[in-house]
């Protein structure tokens, strides 16, 4: 039996805890991946250099000196690392799932943990920041094995409620953080594209990397409603009447299209876009972040 | 256009049931939540637009479904073919109109080729059918296509029910096989049809209430004496048809195809009437026999219809034949007049027994004809009944006898009173010659008077007075005159040369007698060249000069003179003029009564000195003897006795003296029996349809009169009419000739299809149907990505 299955979100919805949902999913995915994306870089790797004037002196090997009475520094750790942060939308529309095991929220935890997982294991510190209207929670990043725990039992915990501003919060977010880093951000982004590129430009000029995991309902991608409904937005509790039946073209145009401006916009700014249903397997986010890491070696 | 079932339309009204469903009970939508609900409001508009035509489209389409379901059930027709054809043709137009329309809308939107193909091949199937249909109706003319053989009609069936219909054949005569033709025609007529069941009688025709008493009316049909011709009857029955309630309309006549039966001036407005009313579909039935073998009588001409004692009976017909010959016995049967009346015994009629008189045996030839003559001597006073029959059976009895009555009375008194000069003897030889009187044979018995006399005598004992050359009467005289003319006596007054002084003729109290105005003026012509000449012999008078014609010998008694008159009054009449156009025999009626004046006197004698004519002894005098008669029958009013009458004809039997009854029971030659009543002195007899001796008999038995009455020889004629005759009667309108209930119904069904959009109306549901099917199943399918 393989572990390829807990690819999949509705096998892994039948694992309760989230560490080891992590584990299922990046050992599935790693176990599926013919050529290793691991190669060319090191996780062991630590160097020393001269010091140069300018340098930190807190740097400074101490032991080294000592024995060679030369001054060296050992920072290579730090830049051969990346700071990742997850970054999940907590609004309340990420709680919405039609007829998939897992919500669009139940699915970008799941991500986000196998991320995580998998990024402590590269020995990369992540971080986790969740946003409403505003940044609610944030763990700094770390690279230690206990942190993960951490931050599994922080996602863990985690209730979407409410309305959202996404613009807002990334903004935020690009003001909070001080290190250049890969933010990843998981968000259904339902609301004004504008004002969300805006905060995304924010980011990718302040030197983030910036994975977007476009997380939608697969009944959102598709649209399988049939008959008079009336639809009723959970956010802002706005309704409307539709022929479903005959609306669905309508639909598929208006959302594809929406992704399609995600997509262009993300590829002008040079921010990763990962569109993303909740019926899709977890490798395919799992390897754009690694395909994303290696491009920045 | 008509419908079998109207009511059905009303469930047209069903179509409020989409429009209630589509407008008030809408649906109630689903509530479901849904966070990309930006993207729906974003193209909820235009949507919307869309889906708001879909529904319109679908509720129209829904809505023609129920509408076209119940047009359907109402089955609508029209009569003509030709109009439904065209009908049918404007429909699939419009329709070949909105695919085309649908054509270049998909064009002009750049539509998938396959809709835009199914939709030009539509376009094609719909023009061809639409051609085929228009040659079908050019080469059909009123032909039909397709069609309900069970959609009501309005239905007439003619009978012929002249006496040649009771023709047997196949122990079946000609009328029971009309009914029984139209006792299945009925049966098989569609329900709820209107039926008319017309004879040829006289009457208007009716549409019965139902099938059952059309049955009956066709059962009770019986042969008639006098009957219109068949083309007078369909015009009649085609008009009537015009207020009938279905567009179908046929109409069945049963005839024996007889050629007197179809014989008509009335056959152009038939077939105008059938050209003009073309929903009319005739069938004519024959249940006639083509080759008939049949004796008949021919018309009876007696020798006088009221005869004198011991006169000689004479009586003429003709036995015709057709068929291929054979040998007959006729008889001549006579009543006695003092034979007992009829008796009524166990309910039915004892007739008196007749004698017979006289017989012939004749032998005829193919379709051969002979004359037959009879002759017996009439003694006793009274009224004589007789019959002429032919012994033997054949096709139609009907013809084979033939009645008469004649009555012998005694001889009528008449007076003659002449004036100074003038010679009686002339009008009383002529009315009664010696040798007549001696035998008792002389019509008429004449008594002689002076003019003086006349006032002391009692005229009531005379039928006629004649004043010969009188001079101007008292006006005493004259209003005893006029009182016995007005009674319904005759008077002649042979106007002669003591008509003098002339006005007083014309006094005011003889005005009555005289309608004339007399010049004081005698034209004298002594060469002789005035003569009488009865051009126009249409008077009754006359009637007898009538065979000889022109070659009566008038100018042979030359007259010389006689009175000019001036003016003659409205109600007065010329009889008879002279040569140079002036009257000479001049009617007067006067109450019942009548008087005849002629201009130049009856009773000159030759041997006077100018004599005004010479009429009763020129040369050649009979046509004096004949008229002094005649015009003596005329005054006594026995020359227009008429006591032989064809069936149908009204009878009037004058009041004859002053003691007859004024009530006579009247038995009838089907063995009943009513009373008769005079009503201002005469008998009036109306319904005289069956041929034989109509016997009149007073209440205690004392006094008998009677009449006869014959079918007419045209109503046993069995000549019949060939199929061109029939075809030319017809004009363009078209019938359809029919022997068996096998060949009604195959041309029935000829006639009655092609009128329905039954089957039309059932496509156009199939077509909607599916179109409403397929659209409702685009806008509602589960899409499966």
């Amino acid at each position: 039996m393989t572990v390829d299955k807990y690819l999949k979100p509705e096998v892994i919805r039948q694992i309760s805890r989230l560490d080891l949902r992590a584990e299922f999913v990046v050992k599935g995915f790693l176990q599926g991946l013919h050529a290793s994306p691991f190669q060319g870089f090191s996780v062991e790797f630590s160097e020393h250099r001269k010091y140069t004037p300018g340098d930190d002196p807190q740097d400074i090997d101490w032991l080294v000196y000592a024995k060679t009475d030369k001054y060296y520094i050992k920072k290579f750790e730090a830049e051969t690392n990346i700071t990742g942060y997850l970054v999940v939308d907590l609004s309340q529309s990420m709680a919405y799932t039609f007829r998939q095991e897992l919500s669009k929220f139940d699915y970008a935890i799941c991500l986000a943990a196998a991320l995580c997982y998998l990024m402590i294991q590269q020995q990369d510190p992540v971080g986790l920041i969740t946003f409403d209207q505003r940044v609610r929670n944030s763990l700094a990043p770390k690279s230690k094995r206990n942190h993960l725990g951490n931050v599994l039992s922080l996602l863990a915990n985690l209730k979407p409620s409410g309305p959202t501003d996404i613009a807002g919060s990334l903004g935020q977010i690009a003001a909070m953080l001080k290190q250049r880093s890969l933010v990843m951000v998981f968000s259904d982004l339902l609301t004004d594209p504008e004002p969300v590129f805006r905060s995304l430009r924010q980011l990718r000029h302040r030197g983030h990397d910036v994975i977007l995991f476009h997380i939608l309902d697969e009944a959102e991608v598709r649209f399988p409603f049939d008959g008079y409904i009336e639809f009723e937005e959970p956010e802002t509790n706005e309704k409307t009447e539709v022929d479903a039946t005959g609306f669905r073209s309508e639909y598929l145009e208006a959302i594809s299209s929406f992704r399609e401006q995600y997509q262009n916009e993300c590829f002008q700014r040079g921010i990763d876009y990962v569109p993303l249903d909740t019926s899709m397997q977890f490798d395919k986010a799992l390897l754009e972040y690694l395909i994303s890491r290696r491009g920045r070696f | 256009m008509t419908f079998v079932n109207v009511s059905l339309l009303a469930g047209a009204a069903l179509v409020a049931i989409p429009i209630v469903l589509h407008l008030i009970l809408r649906q109630r939508p689903k509530p479901m939540v849904f966070p990309a609900l930006r993207f729906i409001q974003q193209r909820h508009e235009t949507n919307r637009r869309r889906l708001k035509l879909r529904h319109w489209l679908l509720l129209l389409l829904r809505c023609a479904l129920i509408a076209i379901l119940a047009l359907l059930l109402a089955s609508p027709s029209v009569a003509s073919t030709l109009l439904a054809s065209w009908i049918l043709v404007a429909g699939i137009a419009v329709l070949l109109l909105v695919v085309i329309c649908l054509i270049v809308v998909a064009t002009l939107y750049q539509r998938s080729l396959i809709l835009r193909g199914i939709l030009s091949a539509l376009a094609l199937a719909l023009f061809v059918c639409g051609s085929l249909i228009v040659v079908m109706s050019w080469s059909r003319g009123t032909g039909g296509t397709i069609g309900d053989q069970e959609a009501p009609v309005s239905a007439a069936l003619i009978f012929d029910v002249a006496p040649r219909m009771l023709y047997r054949h196949q122990n079946q005569t000609r009328l029971e096989q009309s009914q029984e033709i139209a006792s299945w025609l009925l049966s098989q007529l569609p329900s709820s049809s209107e039926i008319m069941v017309v004879d040829t009688r006289q009457g208007v025709p009716i549409f019965l209430s139902d099938l059952g008493a059309a049955q009956k009316q066709t059962a009770a049909l019986q042969v008639a004496g006098s009957t219109r011709n068949l083309p007078e009857t369909v015009s009649a029955v085609v008009q009537s048809l015009e207020q009938s309630l279905h567009e179908r309309r046929e109409v069945y006549v049963f005839s024996d195809l007889s050629r007197e039966a179809w014989k008509d001036a009335a056959a152009n407005i038939m077939s105008d009437m059938l050209s003009t009313n073309q929903n009319v579909h005739l069938f004519v039935i024959d249940v006639g026999v083509s080759e008939t073998v049949n004796f008949g009588l021919g018309e009876i001409e007696l020798a006088g219809q009221s005869l004198a004692t011991n006169s000689p009976l004479r009586i003429r017909t003709e036995l015709i034949h057709t068929g291929p010959g054979g040998k007959r016995e006729v008889e001549l049967r006579m009543e006695r007049p003092t034979a007992p009346p009829p008796i009524r015994q166990d309910g039915k009629l004892l007739l008196p027994t007749a004698r017979i008189a006289d017989r012939a045996n004749c032998e005829l030839g193919l379709d051969g004809v002979q004359s037959l003559e009879f002759q017996t001597r009439l003694a006793e006073l009274g009224t004589y009944h007789g019959s002429v029959k032919v012994l033997g059976t054949d096709g139609l009895e009907v013809d084979d006898i033939r009645f008469f009555t004649v009555e012998v009375r005694d001889a009528r008194r008449v007076l003659i009173a002449s004036g100074v000069g003038a010679t009686p003897l002339f009008v009383s030889e002529a009315l009664a010659p010696r040798e007549y009187r001696e035998s008792r044979q002389a019509r008429f018995q004449c008594d002689e008077i002076s003019l003086q006399e006349l006032e002391q005598v009692d005229l009531s004992a005379y039928a006629a007075v004649c004043l010969l050359d009188p001079t101007p009467l008292t006006p005493n005289a004259w209003q005893h005159l006029v009182a016995y003319v007005a009674e319904g006596r005759g008077l002649g007054v042979f106007l002669g040369r003591n008509a003098r002084p002339v006005r007083e003729f014309m006094e005011h109290a003889v005005t009555e007698l005289f309608p004339i105005q007399l010049r004081p003026l005698v034209i004298h012509r002594p060469e002789g060249e005035i003569f009488l000449a009865a051009q126009d012999m249409s008077h009754p008078v006359l009637a007898k000069f009538r065979a000889a014609g022109m070659s009566v010998p008038w100018h042979a008694s030359p007259v010389f003179r006689h009175w000019a008159v001036e003016e003659i009054d409205g109600k007065a009449q010329v009889i008879a003029t002279y040569n140079n156009n002036r009257p000479a025999i001049i009617e007067q009626s006067l109450g019942r009564g009548r008087v005849l004046i002629t201009t130049t006197p009856w009773s000159d004698a030759a041997n006077r000195s100018e004599p005004w004519n010479l009429l009763p002894v020129g040369s050649q005098s009979w046509p004096f003897l004949v008229l002094t008669n005649e015009m003596m029958l005329y005054l006594v009013a026995d020359g227009n006795i008429r006591l032989n009458f064809h069936a149908g004809e009204k009878v009037v039997l004058s009041e004859r003296f002053a003691t007859e009854p004024d009530r006579y029971r009247m038995f009838t030659p089907d063995g009943t029996w009513e009373d008769l009543h005079q009503i201002a002195g005469d008998f009036v007899i109306r319904y005289t349809e069956d041929s034989g001796n109509y016997r009149l008999v007073s209440e205690d038995g004392s006094q008998k009169r009677g009449f006869s009455v014959n079918y007419s020889l045209a109503s046993t004629d069995l000549q019949r009419i060939d199929q061109e005759n029939l075809d030319q009667l017809f004009g363009d309108s078209s019938y359809k000739l029919v022997r068996t209930p096998s060949e009604i119904q195959r041309e029935q069904g000829e006639t009655r299809m092609g009128s329905e959009f039954y089957p039309y109306l059932a496509l156009l549901l199939v077509v909607v149907l599916g179109l409403e099917h397929t659209l409702a199943n685009r806008f509602y399918r589960h899409r499966e990505a």
